[in-house]
This record gives structure tokens, sequence and C-alpha cells, in this order.
């Protein structure tokens, strides 16, 4: 059995949201549960928000997917959310203005800027964007199991690069 | 090498406050380019706030914020390096620069 230990990824920081939900809603109550647990500083929620409407992080592939981020001076501890929707939210496509995207998987990026971390943020592209990674993450229920696969599919693959 | 007798060419990739996004981009743009056989070229990643200043002497500006100002220089997609959608046409464009 593999051992359930991550840098970046962690069961506290697995979220199944089944209702419908808005961008807004969605990053807020995430926000307010990462300060809570020590991940970002306080006024993270309005952050976040602020630079996703400015800067929108919605990337469109086999599934489409988020990547909200702010500063590296608001994390206190390094880490990377998964946020799994059963009914897609609407995200505003990277690079653009007003162009909308259905999305199914958030990835809330806490981290600082590193050669690591832009290698990481690569393989979790080509995962989800190019690859199979949305219908298998969507099909393991199991939190920690979930876990288990990021290590195994993302994280352990920055040492074969 | 290909591009040994032709000008140098520096292109950028903008975001806010780089968090690994364009700088992604860039190590993308130049492990393609340098697969090519170009080595003629530099690339950075900078922030968007310095956008202004770095444009000037840059050769390809390669978008991953909106951004409706003309700069009189090329404008790539730079969501399709990260995606892969779209990313040979958007190289192609980088690769006629190198060697123009």
């Amino acid at each position: 059995m593999m051992e359930n230990k991550s840098k970046y990824f962690s069961e506290d920081l697995i979220y199944r949201i089944n209702e419908e939900i808005s961008k807004e809603k969605l990053l807020g109550i995430i926000s307010r549960d990462l300060t809570k647990k020590g991940y970002v500083t306080e006024d993270f929620k309005e952050l976040i928000l602020d630079r996703e409407n400015d800067y929108p992080t919605g990337l469109p592939g086999n599934v489409n997917i988020a990547i909200p981020h702010t500063y590296p001076q608001h994390i206190k501890n390094e880490f990377i959310a998964v946020v799994i929707l059963k009914e897609p939210v609407q995200f505003i496509k990277m690079a653009t203005e007003n162009d909308c995207l259905d999305v199914s998987i958030v990835f809330i990026l806490g981290y600082k800027t590193g050669e690591y971390q832009v290698r990481l943020l690569q393989i979790l592209i080509d995962e989800f964007i190019n690859g199979k990674g949305g219908s298998i993450v969507r099909s393991i229920d199991d939190d920690k199991k979930l876990v288990d696969w990021f290590i195994e599919n993302i994280e352990t693959k920055l040492n074969m690069i | 090498m290909k591009g040994e007798n032709m000008s140098r060419k520096f292109f950028i990739v903008a975001c806010n406050a780089g968090v690994a996004t364009s700088q992604a981009v860039a190590s993308k743009i130049k492990r393609l380019l340098e697969e090519k056989g170009f080595n003629n070229f530099d690339i950075e990643a900078v922030d968007v706030s310095t956008l202004e200043h770095h444009i000037k002497r840059a050769d390809a500006y390669i978008a991953i914020v909106p951004n409706k100002s003309d700069y009189n220089i090329p404008k790539l997609d730079g969501v399709a390096f990260l995606t892969g959608n779209n990313m040979n046409e958007e190289l192609d464009k980088l690769i006629e620069i190198l060697k123009d």
C-alpha cells in the first residue's frame, strides 16, 4: 500500500460539491475553509476572486478545468486543493474577457514560484486537458485513494523528467 | 543548429505576478523551439505590470491574460501552449519570426 504522503495534495484539500453553485460562492466557501485550516491568509478570499475576475484561469480540454491562484505572499503552507463538481460551474476562459467555460474540476493553486511548480502545473494540465485524468478522478469515491492517485500520477512524475 | 546565421529574437510571456503559469508557457515554448533546432531566441516570463517596459525590445508577445492593447508586434495565444490545442499553428508563427 502506498504511503499517503504529499507535499501538495491532502485529504483535507479534496472538495466534492454536488449542488449547483456560482463561481463566487464556490471560491468563497473554499477560501474560508483554507483560511480556517491555516493554508492561506485572511484576505485570500477577496484576493482570489478579484484575481479570477481580472485574470481568468479557465482552460478547455478533455475535462474543462480552472486553476485559480493568487499571490505567493498570501500562502502560508503550500497546497493544491482539488474541487470536484457534480454540476459544472461557469468560469471565464484564460486570456479572454468573457468567453464562458463550463468547468468540472477546479485546482486552487497555493504555491510560490519555482521550477518544481512549473513542471507540476504542466503535468497537471497535460493529465486533465489532454489525458484521461478527469474521468479517472471522478470515478474515485474515496478521498484517500484520490490523494494516492494524485501522488502517483502527478507528483511522482516530477522526478521522472 | 538552425538559426545560427539568423538574428536573435526576444519573446515575452506575461501574467500577473506569475505563479508558474507564464513560466510554464515560457519553458514549454523554449523546449519546443529547441526541439525544432532553433536557438536564436530568448524567452522571458514577465509580470503584466512591467509589460509596457519589456514590450519595447520584444519581437513577439505571448498572451495568457486578457489585453486589448495593440503593441505593433505579433501577439500569440499562450493558452494554446498550455492546452496543446492549436499549439503547432502558434509555434509556426514563432518559427517564422525566428527565420526572419
